[in-house]
Order: C-alpha cells, then sequence, then structure tokens
C-alpha cells in the first residue's frame, strides 16, 4: 500500500463523448448542462433571461430581422416576425430605446402577410438587407388563378416607408377589371402644342415610382400609330389598364404612368420625356387618359430620352422561399406555393402580361437560384429603373446536382453565395463577366430540413463563418 | 468530397441531440464576458457550441423560437431571444450582458405567464450539472481511495435553499450513472479561513478502480449577492475573486487526493 499523493488538480472542459469511454480526453463531460465553461476552465451558472417586452397573444416569433442600414451603427428600429393565429401572420416593428423594447402600432404590423398563396404563417419570412432599406417576401407574387398584380416583395426604407418592390402591370388581372389593353385615339387639327407621326409611331405604358426611381417593363399598345398626315393631338387612353397595387395614399402618391414611343420609323422604344426635359413625363396613377402634345418645335410633339430605352429586363420578383444580397445583387430561391388547402398548385409566377405568356416557370426551375440585375448593371450600361427590383427570367442557374435548393446566404466573403440542398452545400460564384458557376463545398452535408424548415432558421453568421445544422444534425461552419 | 473550409463543430457530442428538434439557432458575441458561441435551441433546451470551448447544453423555461443580436441607435449590443409556449404566449427577452446594466449578466429566469402581462415572473437559473467523463487516478489495474475532493466555489449554506447550493456526486467502477443516482455529499467549509470558500467533500471509500464525479449547483438569487451587485446579476467576470462574496454559482477549482493504493496484479 502506496502513501497518500499530493493533492492534483482538476480542470473543467466542454463535453466530449467522442471514442473510447474510458480514454476520453482530460478534463471533459459526459454532460455538462446550464454551466458555462468559462474562459481559463471554470464553472459558471449559464446566464439568464431578462423579459424585455410580452408581446400581446403572439402564437410564434418566426425572425428577428435587424435593421442596420449604410453608416449606422445600429437602428432604434427594427423588425419581426411574427404570427398571431393560424392564418395571422405579420412584419412587426420592434422599437428599443436603452434597453426599453416597445411595439408601436399595438403590433399591428407593417404588412401583414398573404397566407392564400404562401406558407408564411409557419415559415420564417425571407428577407435580406440592403443600404438603404430591408426587404422581404409578403406572401403575394404574380400567380395563381386570380392573377394577383401584386409584386412578391415588400421594402421598408431608412426614412421607415413601405412599399412594393418591383412593379409589373397585369391587364388581365381580374383585381383590377379596367377593360382590356390601352389603346390611343388621334384628334386631327389644333393644338398647341401638338402631335404628329411622319411614317409610324409606337407607344407604351409602364410604371413609375418617383422616390425608388424604379421603372416597370412597359405595356406596348397593340395598334402602332401610322402617319398622321398633318398635326392633331394624340391621346392615351385606358391607363388604368396598366395595373399597380400599393400600400395606402403614401405609396400610391408615389406611382405614376411613364410613356415610351418608338423613333418615327423605328423599333426601339425610349421614355418621353417631360415639357421642362427633367425627368419622365409622368402622370399620377389612376388617371383615366392623358394628352400627349408635350412639347413644342418636336417631330412627334415630345421628346425622347435617348438614354433610356425602353426597360426589357424589370420583371418583377417571383415568388421564392430565400432571399439574400451578395456583392450588389439580389438572390433567390424560386419557390412553388400552394393555397391553404395544399391541392392548388400556384406554379405560374407570372412574368408576361397575360396568363399564356410564354415566360412561365415550371416546377423545374424550382431546382434553381435566381437573381436581380445588379447595381453595377447601372453603372456599365444606361439601366432604365433599379436593378434589384428587376429579376430577368434567364439570370437562373439550376443546382448541378439538380436537387431543390433550401436556403442560400452570403458566403463569409459577402462576394460569393453558400447555398443549401437536402444533402449538399454548394458556393454559386458570379465570374467577373457576369456569368454564375456552382462549386460543391460538400457533398455530403446539407441543410437540416424539419417539418416546418426549422434547419433555414439554424444559418447564422458568425464572427468564425457561416453556421448552420446539417440534415444529421450536426453543426456545420463553413469558414470561406 | 468535402472541402476543407467545410468542418463539423458537433464531433465531440454529435448523439447528444438525436433524439431532439432544432428549432432555430443565434450567435451571441459578447466579448465583455467572454461569450462566443452558436446556440442551436429545441423544445426545452439547447446546444451551445463555445468556439473557444466547446460544446455544453442548456435547459430553457420555455421553448425559444428566434434569437438575434440587435444594435439600437447608440450601438449597445443586445442579445435578444424570442420565446414563450407557442400559439398561446411569446415575449422578447434579452441574455447574457445587458447593456443598460452595465454589461452585467443576469443570474434570473424571467418567463411570462400570459399573453398579455408585461410583469415577467422570476425564477431561479436551472441547476448546473457537470458530470465528468470517468477517471482513473492511478492505473487501471490497480484499486485506490479517494479521501476527499476540496472545491473552491459557492459552497456556503443558503439561507434561500436551506441546503446547499453545491453539491457533489461521485459514482465508482461503471455503475449506472444518472443525476441523481449516485452518492450525493454535502461539502464542509474548510478550516483557517472563513473567506476561501475552499470546501470539503469526504469520499473515504477504499478499493475503486474508476471514478466519476458529478458537481452541481442550484441557483439561489436572493441570497447575499456577490460583490455588492443586485441580486439579478453575476459580478464582472474579470472581477471575480476580488469581492465581498465571491464565485455566486460558480466552481473555480477542484482538487483531490489519491489516498492509499492497493496494487492487486
Amino acid at each position: 500500500m502506496s502513501q497518500v499523493s499530493p493533492k492534483k488538480q482538476i480542470k473543467f472542459g466542454p463535453i466530449n463523448v467522442y471514442g473510447n469511454p474510458v480514454d476520453r480526453p482530460a478534463d471533459t463531460g459526459s454532460l455538462v448542462r446550464d454551466f458555462r465553461v468559462m474562459p481559463g476552465h471554470w464553472l459558471r451558472l449559464r446566464s439568464g433571461r431578462l423579459g424585455r417586452r410580452n408581446l400581446t397573444n403572439a402564437y410564434d416569433v418566426l425572425d428577428f430581422i435587424p435593421v442596420e442600414f449604410a453608416g449606422q451603427l445600429g437602428s432604434g428600429t427594427h423588425l419581426m416576425h411574427v404570427t398571431y393565429g393560424a392564418s395571422d401572420s405579420r412584419i412587426i416593428k420592434m422599437n428599443i430605446s436603452g434597453g426599453t423594447i416597445t411595439f408601436p402600432d399595438s403590433e399591428a404590423g407593417i404588412e401583414t402577410l398573404c397566407h392564400q398563396y404562401s406558407n408564411l404563417a409557419t415559415y420564417k419570412v425571407p428577407w435580406a438587407k440592403l443600404p438603404d432599406s430591408i426587404v422581404f417576401g409578403n406572401g403575394w407574387g404574380y400567380h395563381g388563378s386570380n392573377l394577383e398584380p401584386i409584386p412578391f416583395l415588400t421594402q421598408y426604407d431608412s426614412a421607415g416607408n413601405v412599399r412594393y418592390f418591383g412593379l409589373h402591370s397585369r391587364p388581365d388581372s381580374p383585381r383590377y377589371a379596367v377593360g382590356g389593353p390601352p389603346s390611343f385615339s388621334y384628334a386631327a387639327g389644333g393644338g398647341s402644342p401638338h402631335n404628329q407621326v411622319t411614317t409610324s409611331v409606337t407607344l407604351y405604358v409602364g410604371l413609375y415610382n418617383a422616390v425608388t426611381g424604379h421603372y416597370s417593363n412597359p405595356l406596348p399598345y397593340p395598334t402602332t400609330i401610322t402617319t398622321t398626315g398633318g398635326t392633331g393631338i394624340i391621346t392615351a387612353n385606358s391607363l388604368r389598364a396598366a395595373n399597380y397595387t400599393t400600400h395606402g395614399s403614401t405609396e400610391t402618391a408615389e406611382l405614376y404612368y411613364v410613356f415610351y414611343a418608338t423613333i418615327d420609323g423605328y423599333q426601339v422604344p425610349y421614355l418621353i420625356q417631360s415639357a421642362t426635359l427633367d425627368g419622365p413625363y409622368k402622370v399620377a396613377v389612376g388617371t383615366a387618359s392623358t394628352t400627349l402634345n408635350i412639347m413644342g418645335s418636336t417631330a412627334n410633339g415630345w421628346t425622347l430620352d435617348l438614354t433610356k430605352r425602353a426597360p426589357t429586363k424589370n420583371y418583377p420578383p417571383r415568388q421564392m422561399s430565400a432571399i439574400w444580397n451578395a456583392n450588389g445583387r439580389l438572390y433567390g430561391i424560386p419557390y412553388e406555393f400552394y393555397d391553404q388547402t395544399g391541392t392548388n398548385d400556384y406554379f405560374q409566377f407570372g412574368f408576361g402580361f397575360s396568363a399564356n405568356d410564354p415566360f412561365q416557370l415550371t416546377k423545374k426551375d424550382q431546382g434553381s437560384v435566381c437573381w436581380s440585375e445588379a447595381e453595377g448593371s447601372s453603372r456599365t450600361q444606361d439601366f432604365t429603373g433599379d436593378p434589384l427590383q428587376s429579376w430577368p427570367p434567364n439570370n437562373i442557374s439550376p443546382v448541378p446536382s439538380g436537387e431543390r435548393p433550401i436556403f442560400g446566404t452570403p458566403a463569409p466573403n459577402e462576394v460569393d453565395s453558400l447555398v443549401w440542398t437536402p444533402t449538399r452545400t454548394y458556393l454559386l460564384k458570379e465570374q467577373s463577366d457576369g456569368l454564375h458557376e456552382w462549386e460543391c463545398v460538400s457533398d455530403a452535408h446539407g441543410l437540416y430540413g424539419g417539418a416546418l424548415g426549422n434547419g433555414v432558421r439554424t444559418v447564422k453568421k458568425t464572427r468564425h463563418g457561416v453556421c448552420w445544422m446539417s440534415q444529421r444534425k450536426q453543426v456545420m461552419i463553413f469558414k470561406g | 468530397m468535402i472541402d476543407d473550409r467545410v468542418q463539423v463543430l458537433s464531433q465531440d457530442y454529435d448523439p447528444l441531440f438525436n433524439t431532439e428538434t432544432p428549432v432555430c439557432a443565434g450567435y451571441f458575441y459578447d466579448p465583455k464576458n467572454f461569450v462566443d458561441r452558436y446556440q442551436v435551441f429545441w423544445g426545452t433546451g439547447s446546444l451551445c457550441h463555445d468556439f473557444h470551448v466547446g460544446g455544453v447544453l442548456t435547459t430553457e423555461p420555455h421553448e425559444v423560437r428566434a434569437a438575434s443580436m440587435l444594435a439600437n441607435s447608440g450601438g449597445q449590443i443586445y442579445l435578444l431571444i424570442a420565446g414563450g409556449a407557442l400559439n398561446s404566449k411569446m415575449g422578447v427577452f434579452s441574455i447574457e450582458g445587458q447593456p443598460d446594466a452595465s454589461y452585467l449578466v443576469p443570474r434570473i429566469d424571467h418567463t411570462y405567464s400570459n399573453g398579455t402581462t408585461q410583469t415577467p415572473t422570476v425564477a431561479n437559473l436551472p441547476e448546473g450539472v457537470y458530470l465528468r467523463n470517468w477517471d482513473n487516478f492511478i492505473h487501471p489495474l490497480n484499486t485506490a481511495e479517494l479521501p476527499e475532493v476540496l472545491i473552491t466555489g459557492d459552497g456556503d449554506l443558503s439561507t434561500e435553499l436551506s441546503g446547499y447550493p453545491m453539491r457533489l456526486e461521485w459514482f465508482y467502477d461503471f455503475n449506472p450513472v444518472s443525476v441523481g443516482g449516485g452518492t450525493t455529499l454535502n461539502p464542509t467549509k474548510e478550516a483557517q479561513s472563513a473567506t476561501d470558500r475552499l470546501y470539503v467533500f469526504k469520499l473515504g471509500t477504499p478499493h475503486k478502480r474508476w471514478f466519476k464525479f458529478n458537481l452541481r449547483m442550484r441557483s439561489h438569487y436572493t441570497d447575499a449577492a456577490g460583490g455588492g451587485a443586485s441580486t439579478s446579476y453575476f459580478v464582472d467576470p474579470s472581477s471575480e475573486g476580488d469581492n465581498t462574496i465571491n464565485f455566486y454559482g460558480s466552481i473555480v477549482s477542484m482538487l483531490y487526493t489519491v489516498g492509499p493504493r492497493e496494487v492487486t496484479r
């Protein structure tokens, strides 16, 4: 029998249940619960929680949406995605002053999300942070039997204004029964200034938001104006065929009809300028008609801004299950929404001007990532409108494995995109020439799904990399 | 194929939450309190992966449904969670360092009792459990006695608990292990100094080869606060040891002696 040995110190380390149960790393635990292992290997009870504010009869909180606009350390107002019932899901404001949290507007919310065509009653809302605003999915979108004329994304800007993100017109939408496509009339005779067409001119009408500077793709007038044979006045009628929708009078006051015309005898339309040449000629939305005898001493009665072709890429954002902002471009995962019964499949994302438009997206497109035009688009060419509100249908690339992506987020370098499928993790990289290329960074680890898509809610950017929970419930990190 | 930029962080403890259903996660960075962790929540608890230390678990009084770090207009960052009872009540809570309380960490748990009240219910934190892996303090073919274990920490008799916050539970030679299923010992204050927070646990059972210790710590927030701070908060960890009352809810060192041993082979 030997002597008593001197006292020896035991340290406290984290959980380790890996390997031989009698030869695990020194100073580890098989269960460490409600203790923090502090730096230097000592233990302290875990942090408690201080109640800051109770939500009123809320069912669930699906996400916080931090608001930090460019140049700010933080914000006195952030957003939250909260549900108040089986079919009542809202984006609400959360004010924070010092440590006091309040919910203004009695939690009424800046947006009540549409559930008829979306899963946003139980899934976290897709959102992305832009330098001057937050954009998030509202559950609508151009789709379905009603051909809803409502963009899928909503913008909350640094001034606290809420507006739809993207503009588009659907003259066949029954929501606004306005009686078909736009038309024009020509009245020969007087007027000053006056209109005159020597060979042929085609007119277009579109939507314009004077605050965001965004233009929709315009609707063509079906009939070309041929030689008028003299002077007269052209009246653009049925303007309300260019459907619009807003959150109320403030947003409505931002919206205008604008017009495009081809150069007399040619085919490419350009924006018609105002009489003062300081912007587009515009009339408030809701106006039934307007005359286009805008400026005298001109060929046709108007002046075209030859730096602004009528946009052809300004399709609205489609329905998406995730969106993110990387390297000056918004990305998203096209998503197929169903109605509340889960039986009616609203696959028609609606890019065109009618239900039979060939630019429909189908189920196979949901195995893809899509993206908007880039901020750089307006710097390398004369882009008419806001590139980030413009989502051309061909800005899309299928996931190499053919799987359907679950979620995406900016990679740690904030240039590339990290995209997960149920079994794989990819990087989506934009090359200098604008092409997008895929790189599989793990064909073994995807993103945990869960009945309510909870895996999406485990993706977090940390200062060490992007962390998530894999399909095998492993904690993963991409350090990129 | 796995790119070396992709790593599994949980390989040391993967089996622990096989049966749990993750709900959400948060990243919490509070350098003033040495917090730098990714935390995955499920209905009744969470897994914390501390980037400097490793993994630990928590139990949660209410289900956590969302988590984030938000900065107010002054740039003060709050570590927020939203939770409650699904389809009934949800509140917003702050954890770890509180910018409006000198970045001290709460040592109480608030909950909301219904869907309308703004006055939270205060409760103690759940009991801390630290169950070490099996230790063999000598050669595994020999047996020995561990006469005592000495622990520096929060061991004084608690008025609130009418008992000891800190307890030592131990197991030997691969007998079944469960929290509360071993031999539980209360501490005895080591003599000579009234303030050194050193406590003795007498084991005194000979002829054992393998030992497993479970250190348990109960919360007792209404007892005298450490360092004169509010009963709502732990003291600043950088000042632990320098206060009137030190090491609330903490264990800072553990020493053991190996007593008489027997060479059996």
